[in-house]
């Protein structure tokens, strides 16, 4: 029989226990969606969390002081631009960006916000920032400048909160006295080095601002990303025994970080597909029961076709294909409630967690979900259909 | 067209033993109308099941156009059914969920045969049994000498030899069941071996021969089927 008339056939009976073929379908929908949503959104956050990193990865960060993840960091007090000369001379380190970071007070037309300065050398941004930096509007701070600051979107909400203002490229913000004008505003902030609400300045002013010189952050460029734990290590020994520490000086690098978030996300990912999996299990059998029940419920109509010249393979393909259309719609049903689950979630995610984060529907994950529908039904029917191919026409025909 | 010889059909309920077919002999040439009649119970629906490769004998041999059905697999019997046999039921069996222009296209859709011809086929079938004005209706909008008319119709679908029929006429009125035994026999005048169960006493004067069955045997063989054994 050709496959257009089984599903035309297929169709006429699951038309005529619409309740009963939705119900079915509905739990298959379910495993789907959870599926796809999953992946989407997975794969969209790995992917803006990469895009943020960007040009990061053959960074290290070095901090003077120690990091308890998450909570807190106690420093032993700062780095001198002395020490990232020497930090320079370690084998497999391209080059190295000092970084101060100070509290300081914002003013505009009277009101106050607290800021924490992060100044360093206006050519470095780019440089060692790479994708964290990425101007939403205006431009970098020019080098040279000395009165320019740039700030990320979240942080000038921040001020404008604090400052009851509304600040924007071309406005002049006053800094313990010293007057900068906001020439940039990057579309995230520097999440990648942990850094936010920091207003990013030329080291130079932040010097006069602060009137200190202390060294906070240490940027450090390695051209050799596979010996990057082992200089993360020499680092960190170098600069502990220059200040006279032991085990406190943190080195952490991007790519590691990357990789925790990965780790991160495959876990939970892992975990929420297995449960996905379960619905779907949980489908499977509701069609094998589903069909079972057709199956007996038919069996004068299997003994009828069987009569009139269907052989086993006849009727074997046509609950096959019945229990693929059961699925194959459900799977279709899941896949879009998938796309719009993921949706709705991004807006979350993109309001809460990653700023602007694009969602990556890729065909594949489409694609995907259909046939993970498909062969949840053809293996759940399987079973119910050989039981309708077994039957003897002659008895199938006595029942009633 | 049919050679069945020495058939007997045992049905063996716990320890007893019930001979629906005992040791039968039938043979229908080519192009008969046969009739065959005969009490409750005594064998006539297990003999054209059997002749109709529906079921099969605990022993004897038969042959259909020729071939010899005893040895063949149950797909080879299926395309029998399908190719060289057209069934009526007396309880007509459509498919409840197809109408009846789907139900006439069933055996040609088994028989993988072109959607566009099969659907030209059985609209000009059903036109034949005078049903074209109800080819989109299902069978439970239908009347039953409409339903046997559709049934007819789908029995030709894969043009076959041989018409067998149990008790068509059975659950119809006289008047409805006369029209079917009409399309009946102008089937067998085409051409076509038909050979039906009936309790329909006009159907002797249209059929070449009516065969009385009791207990599992014909009584009074007439003149041609001795001729033939
Ligand atoms: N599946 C079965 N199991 C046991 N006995 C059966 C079975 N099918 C038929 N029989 C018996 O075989 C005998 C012949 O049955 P069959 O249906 O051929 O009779 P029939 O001549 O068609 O009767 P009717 O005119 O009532 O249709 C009966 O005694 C019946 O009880
Ligand atoms: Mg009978």
């Amino acid at each position: 029989m050709r496959i257009l008339n089984k599903i035309r056939l297929a169709y006429r009976n699951l038309k005529e226990h619409k309740l009963r073929s939705f119900l079915t379908l509905l739990s298959i929908a379910v495993g789907i969606a959870a599926i796809v949503s999953l992946i989407i959104i997975g794969q969209s956050m790995v992917q803006a969390v990469g895009e943020r990193f960007e040009g990061t990865v053959d960074i290290i960060r070095v901090l003077p002081g120690h990091v308890i993840p998450g909570r807190d960091f106690v420093s032993y007090g700062s780095f001198t631009e002395e020490d990232g000369e020497a930090v320079k001379e370690i084998a497999g380190v391209a080059d190295v960006s000092s970084w101060m970071i100070e509290i300081a007070e914002a003013g505009y037309e009277g009101r106050f916000a607290p800021v924490e300065l992060m100044g360093g050398d206006p050519a470095d941004i780019g440089r060692f920032l790479g994708g964290a930096v990425q101007l939403k509007e205006g431009r970098l701070i020019r080098e040279g400048a000395t009165r320019e600051a740039i700030v990320s979107a979240s942080t000038l909400k921040h001020l404008n909160r604090w400052l009851e203002a509304e600040l924007k490229v071309g406005d002049t913000l006053t800094i313990n006295g010293v007057d900068l004008t906001i020439v940039g505003i990057m579309a995230y902030d520097l999440a990648a080095l942990d850094v936010s609400h920091r207003v990013l300045l030329p080291k130079e002013t932040a010097r006069e601002i602060t009137q200190s010189d202390n060294v906070m952050l240490m940027l450090v460029r390695i051209d050799d990303l596979a010996r990057v734990d082992e200089i993360e290590d020499q680092i960190e020994e170098l600069l502990d025994e220059r200040h006279g520490v032991t085990g406190l000086t943190t080195a952490t690098s991007v790519e590691g970080l990357l990789g925790r978030v990965e780790t991160v996300f495959l876990i939970i990912q892992a975990f929420v597909i297995g449960i996905a999996f379960i619905a779907l299990i949980v489908g499977g059998i509701g069609i094998v029961n589903i069909m079972l029940i057709s199956v007996i419920e038919r069996t004068r109509e299997i003994g009828i076709m069987k009569a009139i010249g269907a052989t086993s393979e006849d009727v074997l393909y046509l609950f096959l294909v019945e229990a693929a259309t059961i699925s194959l719609i459900g799977g279709l049903l899941g896949v879009l409630a998938g796309v719009a689950i993921s949706a709705v979630v991004s807006t979350f995610i993109s309001g809460f967690i990653i700023a602007d984060m694009p969602l990556i529907i890729g065909p594949d994950v489409l694609v995907g979900g259909l046939i993970i529908a498909l062969v949840t039904g053809i293996i759940s029917g399987l079973y119910p259909a050989r039981r309708a191919a077994k039957m003897r026409p002659i008895e199938a025909l006595r029942h009633e | 067209m049919i050679q069945a010889t020495s058939i007997t059909k045992v049905y063996g309920i716990g320890t007893i033993e019930i001979r629906a077919l005992n040791g039968i002999d039938f043979n229908v040439k080519q192009g008969e109308f046969v009739a065959i009649q005969g009490p409750s119970g005594c064998g006539k629906s297990t003999l054209l099941n059997v002749l109709s490769c529906i079921d099969k004998p605990t022993s004897g041999t038969i042959s259909i156009d020729s071939i010899d059905i005893a040895h063949l697999s149950d797909k080879a019997l299926a395309k029998i059914r399908r190719d060289k046999i057209g069934f009526i039921f007396q309880s007509y069996n459509l498919i409840p969920t197809l109408n009846a222009l789907e139900n006439v296209m069933l055996p040609m859709m088994f028989a993988g045969k072109d959607n566009n011809k099969t659907s030209e086929r059985a609209a000009t079938l059903l036109e034949m049994v005078e049903m074209q004005e109800r080819m989109k209706h299902k069978p439970s909008e239908l009347s039953g000498g409409e339903q046997q008319r559709v049934a007819i119709a789908r029995a030709l679908s894969n043009d076959p030899l041989l018409i067998v029929g149990d008790e068509p006429t059975g659950n119809l009125d006289s008047k409805t069941g006369a029209a079917v035994m009409k399309i009946l026999t102008e089937l067998n005048r085409e051409g076509r071996t038909v050979v039906v169960v009936t309790h329909d006493p006009a159907v002797a004067g249209t059929a070449h021969r009516v065969l009385q069955m009791k207990d599992g045997q014909f009584i009074n063989n007439q003149s041609e089927q001795e001729e033939q054994t």
